[in-house]
């Protein structure tokens, strides 16, 4: 393990993942989760397809137990289960933008956002990786989350856990990646639903 | 004792001026303080200026840190700060994790009572319950959770949830940077203060340094009403003292070279000198303030006032028989005494209006130039007792003699006086044709840029609301406000979908009213209780304990909880929403709701005057239409002074002789209006009734001078100079910074050079062919 690492001189392993993972600016994969949440007495498992744009943020299908689509992306957080996007309002708070922004940051493989928004412990190799990231004190995502957990190979994410702040948990396994080259915008926004598109443009 | 009488007049006022500068800040210069009390309706009296008086007081300062990490301790250095100051009341920070938490332990308790309006949507539809069991796993399964992390169990229908979600819906977008700190600060005084601004404006530069050394790389900006009214009161002030001082300079060297003695100077001076000391003492006692604008106008009595005793002193320079101080004066004193008369009559007419700030400046002017005219006629003899050195006619005789020649060629031609009012209906015509106004009040005042972009800045990362437009909500109790503030916040809400209205902040989302959380309970009940087994199953299988659907059902079928307004008003959860309250007054209750991107203005307001308790204002409008009716009435009232001024000179000089001096200010007037540039406003008008006083005085002391048989040239020596030293003040006026002071200046310069030229247009019916 590398323990905090020093802003300016990370471990080469480190930095090639981060060279990695900022290599696919577009990456779709069927994803895994299980939830742990305190106030229910089991489990919540759910299965999908999910779209990970550097551009725009997370486009998450889930197709198990039920419908349900959600886009986070740094415009906000958009919801729907059958019927009409919901965009939860809350998002648009100082806050909140603050939080949704960190969580983002953690799939972003940008160097300097990692060391500004979180203290990192790395272990492994460019082919099989293990990176905790945990917010620094005082950044709005240490409000909500303990720690990310982050497993994969070179440019590619398998294994995510999350520890929120309110005891919850959530572990998540991706497959079947594909990755997408260097979309366009256009191409890239393709991916997403059409009646976000226009909310999502810069 | 007639001869104390003046004295004590002098040292009443000397004394009450100095008594009241000592005690009180007697300068304003809020705009505000210029409108009249709201007269449209007496129920909503009063209450808009309290809320705006209240917004007056507040300050929002940005704290800006390099990164999110160092923003806390940025904007707690900060907060520290202004707490230890005695000019800051309370301090509260827009966001963060204590004001997050304190939202949900005060208002979590009342999950099942306070609903969002999609949730009481929600729960009148016929699939309600499924829809909502829905939402429950929805809300179970969502990747990522924005809001605090509530008791989930406590809570498993989601209403918190939904409620929060509402609050943060039509508040406009937030555009701080992740370093960004919003403090609201409120004064504990008054914002119009001279010393609080002041202090206010150190506590922010101290705030600055102390920042930067505890945090580098933070910066701090801030904006309110207060910077804005500072820097406006700091221009007013120190142009008033630079064109005052240029003034009186220029007016030194002209009297100096003319009258070539000290003495004549000293009279214009005595003379105006006592007319601003009483102008000054009779305003602070009637208003209690002097507005800064008023002060501006007022200086410029200076122009007229020193008239009487330049018109003393040109007969002084060029006598027509061998000087006698005292016959001299009793000689040119119906022309000084008619000279004020009218004057008084043409300012006063500003004074009858219900508007203060034409008032003040009426009472000003009247009350200054009768001390001026008392102070020549008291103390005139005194100061010029020994005849003048003989010396040729000065130069600047010349142009005058020209404009009398021509003007005096007329007299005797039957056609001439029904030509020249011929000639002013063209002009009139032309006028008509020509000048357009413009009210809006940002024509009065113009902010530095650098102040407007601080204060952009600020407001943006505020979410860009907006102080001008509210709706005032009126009940005469309580409970009957909040009710009628829920039903205004479904207008708005309509508006809000309809894109009339782009973000609007009240209170009925955080303050319900009794009945609202009695009808909301109700509709949980009709939903949920007859579902009782079906939402126990639901959440079961959802992995929820027993005891939720147990907890949830219990909970909504006991007594409504309640918290009061003084609960609410004592916790930071209302902090940034206390100013929305404003409370009992001896008319009823009163609440306020913001207006933000009002697209239609026509339909807004007629829905929300519809509303019962409701009273929608857009304050920059009533501030063009508050200007537009000063505009208005200061012309009725100034046209209708004309008219008795034409009367008294008919009276005294006949019918052709009476128009013949009524004419030039009427001409110059109109002209005035012809040539000068763009729409004209208020601060215009102003100047042209001065110009009208001064025009009316200036063809008297030629009527007279023609009536009494004597040469006009001692008449002509003191309106030349009297033209000069008016153009000296307000040529500087002219070139002020502030947009009111130049509309001033230039109507008054522009106006002057026409009253000069007209002046002698009385000889055209009086006096001899040859004068």
């Amino acid at each position: 393990m590398a323990g905090d690492l020093p802003p300016t001189a990370e471990e080469p392993g480190v930095q090639a993942v981060q060279q990695a993972i900022a290599a696919v600016p577009l990456v779709e994969a069927d994803f895994r989760e299980k939830r742990i949440l305190k106030a229910l007495n089991r489990p919540l498992e759910s299965k999908g397809r999910l779209v990970f744009s550097r551009r725009y943020g997370v486009y998450r299908r889930q197709a198990e137990p039920f419908v349900l689509e959600t886009v986070i992306s740094s415009r906000g957080v958009f919801q729907r289960s059958g019927g009409a996007w919901r965009a939860l309002d809350a998002t648009r708070g100082a806050g909140a933008q603050g939080i949704l922004n960190g969580f983002l940051s953690a799939f972003s493989g940008d160097a300097a956002v990692w060391r500004e928004q979180f203290s990192m412990d790395f272990a492994g190799s460019a082919e099989a990786w293990r990176i905790r990231l945990t917010p620094r004190p005082g950044r709005p995502l240490a409000r909500r989350v303990k720690g990310i957990a982050l497993e994969g190979s070179r440019g590619l994410l398998f294994h995510l856990t999350m520890e929120e702040a309110g005891g919850a948990s959530t572990e998540t396994f991706f497959s079947a990646h594909k990755i997408r080259g260097e979309p366009s915008e256009d191409e890239d926004l393709a991916f997403f639903p059409e009646e976000l598109r226009a909310s999502l443009r810069p | 004792m007639k001869k104390l009488l003046f004295p004590l007049l002098l040292a009443a006022s000397a004394g009450f001026l100095a008594f009241r500068i000592s005690r009180h800040d007697v300068l304003s210069t809020s705009l505000m303080a210029l409108l009249p009390a709201e007269q449209q309706d007496p129920v909503f009296n009063g209450a808009t200026d309290a809320f705006f008086l209240r917004s007056a007081r507040t300050l929002l300062v940005l704290v800006s840190a390099p990164d999110a990490e160092a923003a806390a301790g940025a904007a707690d250095a900060a907060a520290a700060l202004f707490r230890a100051s005695p000019r800051i009341e309370s301090v509260s920070a827009g966001q963060g994790p204590e004001k997050e938490s304190a939202f949900l332990s005060f208002y979590f308790p009342y999950r099942h009572a306070m609903l969002s309006s999609n949730d009481r949507t929600l729960l009148r539809s016929p699939d309600a319950f499924p829809r909502f069991m829905s939402r429950a796993a929805e809300n179970l399964y969502a990747p990522f959770r924005l809001l605090p992390p509530e008791d989930l169990a406590a809570d498993p229908l989601a209403f918190f949830a939904s409620l929060a979600d509402s609050w943060a819906a039509g508040v406009p977008a937030v555009g701080g940077k992740p370093g960004d700190t919003l403090l609201m600060l409120e004064l504990a005084g008054d914002p119009f203060d001279a010393g609080v601004q002041e202090d206010a404006a150190d506590l922010m530069a101290s705030a600055r340094v102390s920042l930067s050394a505890a945090v580098p790389g933070s910066t701090l900006s801030w904006t309110g009403l207060l910077p804005f009214a500072r820097a406006e009161r700091r221009r007013m002030q120190s142009e008033t003292v630079l064109i005052g001082a240029a003034s009186t300079l220029g007016i030194a060297f002209l009297a100096l070279w003319v009258f070539r003695s000290p003495r004549p100077l000293a009279l214009g001076y005595f003379s105006v000198a006592c007319g601003l000391l009483t102008g000054t003492a009779a305003v602070l006692a009637v208003f209690g303030r002097i507005h800064g604008l008023t002060v501006a106008f007022g200086s410029s009595l200076l122009g007229a006032a020193v008239d009487y005793a330049l018109h003393y002193a040109a007969h002084h320079r060029l006598p027509d028989v061998p000087w006698n101080s005292e016959k001299a004066l009793a000689a040119i004193r119906p022309s000084l005494i008619l000279g004020t008369l009218t004057g008084v009559i043409s300012y006063a007419a500003l004074g009858m209006t219900p508007l203060p700030g034409l008032r003040q400046m009426a009472l000003f002017s009247s009350v200054g130039l009768a001390t001026s005219l008392w102070a020549v006629l008291a103390a005139g003899p005194v100061f010029l007792r020994a005849p003048g050195r003989p010396a040729p006619p000065p130069s600047l005789l010349g142009v005058m003699d020209a404009a009398a020649r021509f003007w005096g060629r007329w007299r005797g031609r039957r056609a001439a006086l029904p030509a020249a009012v011929a000639a002013l209906f063209l002009v009139s015509v032309a006028a008509c044709f020509k000048v357009r106004f413009d009210d809006n009040p940002s024509r009065l005042q113009r902010p530095s840029s650098a102040l407007l972009a601080e204060d952009a800045v600020v407001r943006r990362a505020a979410g860009s609301q907006e102080l001008g437009r509210l709706a005032i909500v009126h009940g005469t109790t309580q409970e009957e406000v909040l009710r009628r503030q829920e039903v205004l916040g479904e207008a708005l809400s309509a508006l809000a979908a309809e894109g009339k209205v782009v973000s609007f902040r009240g209170l009925a989302p955080f303050l319900p009213s009794a009945a609202r959380m009695a009808e909301n309970r109700g509709l949980l009940k009709d939903v949920f209780l007859p579902k009782a087994a079906a939402l126990r199953g639901g959440l079961a299988s959802l992995g929820f304990p027993a005891g939720a659907a147990k907890e949830f059902l219990q909970d909504i079928g006991s007594p409504l909880p309640a918290f009061s307004l003084a609960q609410w008003l004592a916790s930071p959860v209302s902090e940034g929403l206390r100013n929305l309250w404003l409370g009992e007054t001896p008319r009823g209750f009163f609440a306020v709701a913001l207006l933000g991107g009002v697209s239609d203005e026509a339909a807004v307001r007629a829905r929300l005057d519809g509303l019962a308790g409701v009273r929608y204002h857009n304050k920059a409008a009533e501030y063009t239409g508050f200007l537009k009716q000063y505009r208005r009435r200061a012309l009725g009232l100034v046209a209708a002074a004309y008219a008795l001024i034409l009367g008294v000179m008919v009276f005294r000089y006949g019918f052709s002789g009476g128009a013949a001096v009524t004419l030039p200010c009427l001409f110059s007037g109109l002209l005035t209006a012809l040539v000068l540039p763009g729409p004209l406003n208020l601060m215009h008008v102003l100047g042209m009734v001065l110009v009208l006083g001064m025009a009316v005085d200036y063809a008297i002391f030629f009527a007279e001078s023609a009536q009494r048989g004597e040469g006009v040239r001692a008449a002509g020596l003191g309106i030349s100079l009297s033209t000069l030293t008016t153009a000296l003040s307000f040529g500087f006026l002219a070139l002020s910074g502030a947009p009111a002071l130049r509309a001033l200046g230039s109507s008054v310069s522009a106006g002057m050079l026409f009253a000069f030229l007209f002046s002698p247009m009385p000889l055209m019916s009086l006096g001899k062919k040859d004068a």
